[in-house]
Parts: C-alpha cells; structure tokens; sequence
C-alpha cells in the first residue's frame, strides 16, 4: 500500500513539472537552443578526416548535451522556489528521496529530449557515423543521463536557496560529472571504432555505477541538502 | 519595557512569561479551567526553548509555547517580529538552531504521518501558476494520499463559491481567489491542525466574512489553529490566545475569544 502510494506521488511529481513546462516553456527552449548553438559551431568547425573527427565527435557532443543540460538541472527546485511553491512541496508527507527521484526522472527527460534533437544533427554535420549502432548509443545515453541527472538534482538542491547563485551550479557540476563526460566519450570513440569489447564494456561499467552510487547518495542525503 | 509591553501593561494584557505557564505541565489545566472539559487538553504541538538564527542574525530567541488540542492562537507583531519563522519553525520547515518542536506529542514535525495532519498556508501562496485551481487542489490531494479526491476537491469549490474558476489557471486569477484557492489547499487532506501566515491579506470583505466562517467552523469542530495576523480586530474575535512577538520573541500573552460553545451555536 505504502509502495502504491509513494509511485502515485512519484508519478504526479513529474507530471506536474512536465505539464508546467509545456504550459509554460521556461527551460526547455533555452536548454534546446544552447544545445543546437554549440552542436552547429562544434559539428561544422570540426575540419578533419573522417576518421580522427570520429575519435573526437563523441567527446564534443557529449560536452555540448550535459552543457546545455545544466539549464535543465539549474531550473529543477529554483522553479519551485521561484513559484512561492517550495514551503508547501517541502511539506508535503512524501520521503525527500522521492522527491529527488521525481526531479531526476524530469531531468533525465529534460536531457532525453535535448539528444533525440542534438544526435541526429550532430550526425547529418559531420558526418561521423553514430547511429550506425543504435543500441549501445542509447544504452551509453541512458547511463550517462542518470549519472548526469543525478549529481545535477543534488547541486540544484543544494544551490537553489542561495541568493546570488547565478552560474554557481555550473562552477559545481561540470567538474563533478567529468567522470559521466570522460566515461560516454570514450565509449561513444570505441562504437565510433567498432570496438565494442571488453575495453568499451568497463567504459558502461564505470557510467553504471557513477549513475548507480550518485542515486543512491542523492537519495539518501536528499532531505538535509533542501533543508533551509 | 519594550513598546508592545507598554501598550499591553496600559490595557493590563501583559502576562508573567515564565516557561510553566507556556508549555509547562500546568498548560492543559489552564486550558481545560477556562474552556471547559469538552475540550481535549492534550498538546498539539509545543515548541520548547526554540532559537532559530539566520546568517548569524536570530531570528527566534528562546521561544516556548504550547498549544492545545482544539485551541486557536493568532500571533501578532510587526513585520520582522519572527510570526513566520515561528510558524515555519511549528510545521518542521525550519529546524530550530537550539531547542525543539514537538507534533501531537512526537519527537520531530518531519515525520510523514505528522505531517498528514498538518496543513499550512505560507507567506506564499504555494499555488502553480499554470496549473488550474483543480489541478492545484487534486495534485495536492494526491501528495496528502486523499482517496476521493476529485470529490473532494469538487465539494470545496462548491463550498468556498470557487466553482466558476474551477477551470482557471491560478495564473489568471486575483490575489484574493488566489488566496482562497491557498487556503482550500491545506484543507484539501482534512488536517487536524491548520497553520496559517496572514490568511486575510489580499481578501475582499466578502472573502474575511468566508474566512471567519470556516475559522468559527473550524474551531467548532475542535480542531486546532494557529494563525498570523496584523488586524487585531480579528485576532480578538477568533483567537482563544494572542502571542505577542517583537524582534524574535514573545513579549505577551493575550487571553480573548468567545466561549467554544457560543462558537458552535453561532455556527
């Protein structure tokens, strides 16, 4: 009964958010149209045969996507806040951890959306071969976007009751999730390469238990990192 | 003497602040004495000792109060006085820098089955811009676990005149319905306690008139209530006690209000 009722709050946590944003487009708009700048400049800039471009491109789109991505993060709980909504969402008899799975699961949304745009761009620019292989490419996207989404969900937390926070969840989080933007652009270089062995498989490992520990940790210190 | 001391000791209001008479052991018999046995006098919550400093500034000093089960306060103060902090600090969403609070006699507000029997009205709304006044209310229902709650977001908008706007987004209402639909909100899971930040700013006469109803209502139900408020008029008239804060603490004690059964013949 009490797992029934902890995945309806769940459930209607993201649907709220998701509803608001296409009511009211805030943050997807500005996170599609950095993400499309940087794809655009870094896709047509990058003169180099098409093999050396194909060990660089998954390097260069990833960086785009979790750049573009820190919009979405950035908005997660200063959009409550900003609201009036905070005290009332923060008082609600829900555990925090499902509030931060809801967040997450928006922001992994939020950066499913930015990829399903971003790929195949990147791929008609420059011609690297990406979606040759569709499956590993999702399966690296889906653990790079948990690992991503779930340290941006903390920093947001943790940031959003700041009063001159401006960029400040940037200057934590990008250096936090070098590990998500090493780990899928060297796993997108070797599918690039067609060398999906043992080397690309510990690649996946690394992003499955980044994504793994980062929910579990965001999960459980959830409540004292809102806390006022 | 601070100011307030001197307006209240003019009007013999202010009262010894000694930690029995607040929260000690003689609270429910002072409140079962004056209001009667059909009152419960077992504590709804009681903040004991509780400071509360923001960036080194307190905010809280050594606050102790106490209400009972079925009892109305209404704090009163200027703006700065720490009414907010003070209620924010009762419902758990501010945790005391020293002392504590307890909830229906439980160690902490935080719990989850606490925190279904509380409902809060903030400083702000609280409400979703883009959502409808329904979709508002049901989402709230839905976090409190309320089982009908479509009814029973239904037969609040019948009962607060809201039916017409059901379809609107909070958006595009006045600051007044607005402030209705807020209220509704901490009534939408039927909690036992209320909490309320300024309830009646931004209401039209019309919504203070629905307001005392639903105070009186309340009240008459033997529920409890604890509210803010600048309009000492409608302290008096629906409080049971007034809490006099100035810079962060409690500078007096008002006993007023009617007798409950009064109340409960006038609703």
């Amino acid at each position: 009964m009490q797992a029934r009722e902890t995945a309806n709050s769940l459930w209607w946590l993201i649907h709220k958010d998701l509803i608001r944003e296409v009511r009211t487009p805030q943050v997807w708009p500005g996170m599609m149209l950095l993400g499309l700048v940087l794809v655009f400049l870094l896709a047509t800039q990058l003169d180099l045969p098409l093999e050396q471009k194909g060990r660089v491109a998954g390097g260069l789109l990833w960086l785009a996507i979790f750049f573009a991505g820190t919009i979405a993060c950035d908005r997660s709980f200063s959009s409550e806040r900003d609201a009036g909504c905070w005290l009332t969402l923060s008082l609600y008899p829900i555990p925090p951890s499902v509030l931060f799975l809801a967040k997450l699961i928006v922001n992994f949304i939020a950066l499913v959306a930015l990829e399903i745009v971003l790929i195949p761009l990147f791929v008609a620019l420059s011609d690297v071969s990406l979606a040759s292989r569709p499956g590993p490419l999702i399966l690296i996207a889906a653990l790079g976007n948990v690992g991503f989404a779930a340290v941006g969900t903390v920093v947001s937390g943790l940031t959003c009751g700041l009063r001159h926070r401006g960029g400040l969840l940037a200057l934590i989080l990008l250096p936090l999730v070098i590990p998500v933007i090493f780990g899928t652009a060297e796993a997108t270089r070797l599918l690039v390469m067609g060398q999906t062995d043992l080397q690309w498989g510990r690649w996946i490992q690394l992003l499955a238990v980044f994504a793994f520990v980062f929910t579990v940790i965001g999960a459980l210190v959830f409540e004292f990192v809102v806390e006022d | 003497m601070t100011s307030s001391q001197s307006v209240l000791a003019s009007r013999n209001l202010v009262l010894p602040m000694s930690r029995d008479l607040m929260s000690g052991p003689d609270l429910p018999g002072i409140l079962t004495a004056r209001r009667g046995p059909h009152v419960e006098a077992r504590r709804a919550v009681e903040a004991v000792g509780v400071t509360v400093v923001y960036e080194r500034v307190p905010v809280l000093r050594d606050i102790d109060l106490a209400i009972a089960t079925g009892e109305t306060v209404a704090l009163m103060g200027p703006n700065g006085a720490g009414k907010s902090t003070l209620l924010k600090s009762l419902v758990g969403a501010v945790r005391p820098t020293t002392g504590c609070v307890r909830w229906f006699e439980n160690p902490s507000p935080r719990r989850i089955r606490t925190r279904r029997r509380i409902g809060v009205v903030g400083e702000e709304m609280g409400l979703y811009a883009e959502l409808t006044v329904t979709e508002n209310l049901r989402f709230a229902g839905r976090m409190f676990g309320v089982s009908t709650v479509s009814d029973r977001v239904a037969s609040l908008l019948v009962e607060c005149g809201l039916k017409a706007q059901a379809d609107r987004p909070v958006g595009q209402l006045s600051l007044g319905t607005r402030q209705r639909v807020a209220i509704l909100r901490a009534l939408v899971h039927e909690p036992q306690f209320l909490v309320l930040d300024e309830p009646s700013c931004n209401l039209d006469e019309e919504g203070r008139s629905w307001l005392e109803g639903l105070f009186r209502r309340w009240r008459s139900s033997g529920r409890t209530l604890c509210f803010a408020s600048h309009d000492a008029t409608e302290c008096r008239t629906l409080a049971d006690r007034i809490v006099h804060l100035e810079a962060g603490r409690i500078v007096a004690i008002e006993p007023c209000g009617c007798p409950v059964d009064e109340l409960r013949r006038s609703a």
